[in-house]
């Protein structure tokens, strides 16, 4: 007979995954109205409808992907009550999404930096004023150092359930 | 002598189990008029003379690819004396498709359930005899890695040849379907061309499916315009 | 069958297939003893394969991947941009002879290198495939995508070919032959080159980055989704409209992989191995395309003034006395031109552009954002994704097709839709208040 996951844990990664997933998701929506607003209501406006620091004026799949993490990890909500060990995989592969744009930001960040170190001049003075700040305190990258306890335990979660097979 | 067909899905481990039951010797060469490789060795078994023909792996016989069309043209024109259907057991559900149509084919089947040490890793076990009491056809269980079960493999198929049961397994298809097979049956059997080619409950049922082959076959019957009235 | 249709209750064929599974369950839940344990692959695909999400995922981790391709691998393209934008500088100062300045700085440096430009986003993509591929993931993606395509009512196995379109047309095109049924398989290699492949990546790149600005991977990502969603709908309609294409298709069966960690090194080896395949066409047809429409370009030599201006040259000529055809949809002659070279292969259209442009002392992207508007040159970039494939994809499509008619088919196809395309574009951006 199989092993079943101690239900302390199912419940702990239940709340960890729904409370991170219900940010990732409000960030991705917050990401997809200022892109609505900058693409189609306002084209070319200066200032954001929503200007939080680090959040993105006009990216709009970008939203989509932190709000798609979102509903992944809101899947979680599943493991509070008893039932399939599987659903464990929504955290695992919601925090694996995560770590995927997390990673990808922060080397968007380091190659907008080298390439205003190549450009010199006007470029480089604008990113190292204000450039920098943007792209470090993209909401993503915050979020995805915050996800990753919640990695950690469903994947010892997910070899518990496969045995050595993982 | 008698004419084994080996037939299996792909990956099920058809080719070992050719190499194990011929000893690796086999003599390659092409389907009539197709690219697709054909490989026939042999066999001699406690004095039977077997010739192994293998036939290319599908997941079905309903005709719609080269490879399917060569499988199914074989068993129904050349009918072979038993026709072991190779299946995985560690993905039954999708093998088990294969091996119904085989037997409403009313091929002479010997099903060989293969990766069974797979399947115990796994940590589940299928009852081979139950599973051949609820088919109507003979089950050896068996592990071509290893060669387990080649010899209940090999007693299975010569006493499948001589015995030549006739699965009594036949699919409800539900009793709207039910009362169509059967009159097309009754259509069938006025025509003997067809009727003693090919086995008409089989006939009938891949007439409703709109199976293109059949349906060319049956074109040039004489009982056609009524085999249509009540396809359409 | 329609008949029959309404007396079962559903597509026959369909009904039989049902009723024999719901017998096989029967019996495989009999003979069945002990629970089968879970695997990892087992655990991914409850939510890689999820019905609802595994769409979704997949734009994602797409849009990932042009992120990826665009941004990160930009400064690396920064780097041989200056580095031939010197070089042209020095040529054109340090040589004496006009006629080689002209070949070296207007030829090999804004010709040739602004393709080479694109170098590291075609190996970053491929990297990036690379993953998504050997990790497994791509199986599930052509999975969900088949099971999608296949409730819409095309056949399965068409959307592997199709991923393959993304790198090369021509693998795409030769993979389908894994499709049973011959008329599914030619529908899939018609609508293939609308899966926008490596080569067109500078055209977008170029075009996008240049009037996009800060939405250029947007524009870039949306020109894939584009050709994913043309493909669909193209299928569809010859499907329903052409009576060849009608009929029962293929099933929609696959095998998936396991998962596995892709190692570093099989990376590194898969990124290398497509990405030579661009240096070596580079290498060859790039490179001696460029010297045929460096000379048009830059003669009449006395015309043109040495190479400076170019209005005057044969490619102007050329261009000018198609410019009527694409005015409607706000391309110049520049831009006709370009598209005409791209049919030998599509990084033609950023080499022409590089020649015709680089006469300039501007760099090549200002310069394109001066004959480009953000729509028009999304308008461009339809084009160059839809038009017609290059000429070595047409000669594969007429060696798998084996037919005239369906090649020809293929081209003409192509150019109608990519005009419609485009033409849209430019109409609802203009309504939508953008130049």
């Amino acid at each position: 007979m199989r092993p079943a996951l101690d239900p302390r844990t199912r419940r702990t990664l239940a709340v960890y995954g729904s409370v991170m997933g219900l940010a990732y998701a409000i960030i991705g929506l917050l990401e997809v109205v200022n892109a609505f607003y900058t693409w189609f209501l306002r084209p070319g406006a200066e200032e954001a409808l929503i200007a939080l620091p680090g959040l993105p004026a006009g990216d709009l799949f970008g939203g989509f992907s932190s709000l798609v993490i979102g509903l992944v990890l809101l899947q979680a909500v599943r493991l509070w009550k008893p039932g399939r060990d599987e659903d464990v995989a929504f955290v695992l592969v919601g925090s694996l999404l995560a770590a995927a744009f997390g990673v990808l930001y922060i080397l968007i960040f380091a190659a907008n930096g080298v390439s205003a170190l190549l450009a010199g001049g006007e470029e480089l003075a604008d990113w190292l004023a204000s450039g920098w700040l943007a792209d470090v305190l993209r909401p993503e990258i915050w979020l995805f150092v915050l996800v990753l306890p919640a990695t950690i335990v469903s994947w010892r979660a997910t070899r518990f359930i496969v045995g050595e097979g993982a | 002598m008698i004419r084994v067909a080996l037939i299996g899905n792909p990956n099920v481990g058809k080719s070992l189990i050719f190499n194990n039951l011929t000893g690796g010797r086999a003599h390659v060469g092409n389907w009539p008029g197709k690219t697709v490789e054909k490989k026939v060795g042999k066999c001699v078994h406690k004095g039977v003379e077997m010739e192994i023909i293998d036939l290319p792996g599908v997941y079905s016989l309903t005709a719609r690819s080269v490879d399917e069309l060569i499988a199914r043209d074989f068993i129904v024109e050349e009918k072979p004396d038993v026709v072991v259907d190779i299946a995985d057991a560690s993905n039954l559900e999708r093998n088990l498709y294969l091996t119904v149509q085989l037997i409403e084919l009313e091929a002479n089947v010997v099903v060989a359930l293969n990766k069974s040490d797979l399947a115990m890793d796994m940590g589940y076990e299928i009852d081979a005899d139950e599973l051949s009491r609820l088919l109507g056809v003979p089950v050896v269980p068996t592990v071509a890695t290893t060669k387990q079960g080649m010899e209940e493999l090999k007693d299975a198929i010569v006493k499948a040849a001589r015995e030549r049961k006739k699965s009594p397994l036949k699919i409800d298809y539900g009793r709207r379907a039910e009362a169509l097979i059967e009159r097309l049956e009754e259509l069938i059997r006025k025509d003997p061309m067809l009727s003693q080619r090919y086995p008409t409950r089989w006939l009938a049922v891949r007439l409703l499916e709109g199976d293109e082959d059949v349906l060319r076959k049956v074109r040039g019957s004489a009982v056609w315009p009524e085999v249509a009235e009540v396809i359409r | 069958m329609s008949g029959l249709k309404a007396e079962l209750g559903e597509e026959p064929e369909a009904y039989f297939v049902e009723k024999r599974y719901e017998f096989i369950k029967r019996v495989v839940s009999r003979v069945f003893k002990g629970k089968r344990r879970l695997t990892l692959s087992d655990l991914l695909d409850r939510v890689f394969l999820h019905r609802g999400l595994g769409i979704p995922i997949f734009l994602a981790l797409w849009w990932a991947l042009f992120r990826f391709t665009f941004d990160v691998s930009a400064p690396l393209s920064d780097a041989i941009d200056m580095f031939f934008g010197w070089l042209g500088d020095v040529a054109r100062d340090g040589i004496a002879n006009p006629w080689l300045a002209s070949f070296v700085a207007d030829g090999i440096c804004a010709g040739f290198g602004s393709v080479l430009v694109f170098i590291p986003p075609i190996f970053f993509l491929f990297f990036g495939l690379a993953i998504l591929e050997d990790s497994g993931y791509l199986a599930r993606a052509a999975f969900v995508m088949d099971r999608a395509l296949y409730k819409l009512g095309l056949h399965g196995r068409s959307f592997i070919p199709m991923l393959l379109g993304f790198g090369c047309n021509i693998p795409g095109v030769m993979a389908c032959r894994t499709i049973e049924r011959e008329e599914d398989r030619i529908l899939t290699i018609l609508v293939n080159p609308l899966m926008s492949c490596s080569a067109r990546l500078p055209v977008y790149v170029l075009i996008g980055g240049a009037v996009l600005g800060a939405y250029a991977a947007a524009g870039v990502y949306s020109m894939y989704i584009l050709g994913i969603a043309l493909a669909v709908c193209m299928a569809l309609l010859f499907r329903h409209t052409i009576p060849y294409f009608k009929g029962r298709r293929s099933m929609f069966i696959m095998e998936l992989p396991v998962y596995t960690r892709p190692t570093l090194r099989s990376l590194l080896r898969h990124m290398y191995e497509r990405g030579v395949l661009f240096l070596r066409k580079a290498g060859t047809i790039i490179f001696s395309v460029m010297v045929v429409v460096w000379f048009l370009a830059t003669h009449p030599w006395s015309a043109t003034a040495g190479g400076e201006l170019v209005e005057n040259s044969y490619v102007a000529m050329l261009g000018k006395a198609l410019e009527p055809l694409v005015r409607p949809l706000g391309f110049d002659w520049r831009a006709v031109a370009a598209l005409f070279f791209g049919f030998l292969a599509k990084e033609i259209v950023v080499e022409t552009f590089g020649i015709l442009l680089g006469v300039e002392e501007q760099a090549l992207t200002s310069a394109i954002a001066q004959l480009f508007t953000p729509v028009t040159g999304l308008a461009f970039m339809a084009f160059t994704l839809i038009y017609m494939p290059c000429v070595a994809t047409i000669g594969v499509i007429y060696r798998e097709t084996n037919s005239v008619k369906w090649t020809v088919f293929t081209v003409v196809y192509g150019l109608l839709l990519a005009y419609a395309v485009a033409f849209v574009i430019v109409s609802v951006g203009h309504a939508l208040g953008y130049p």
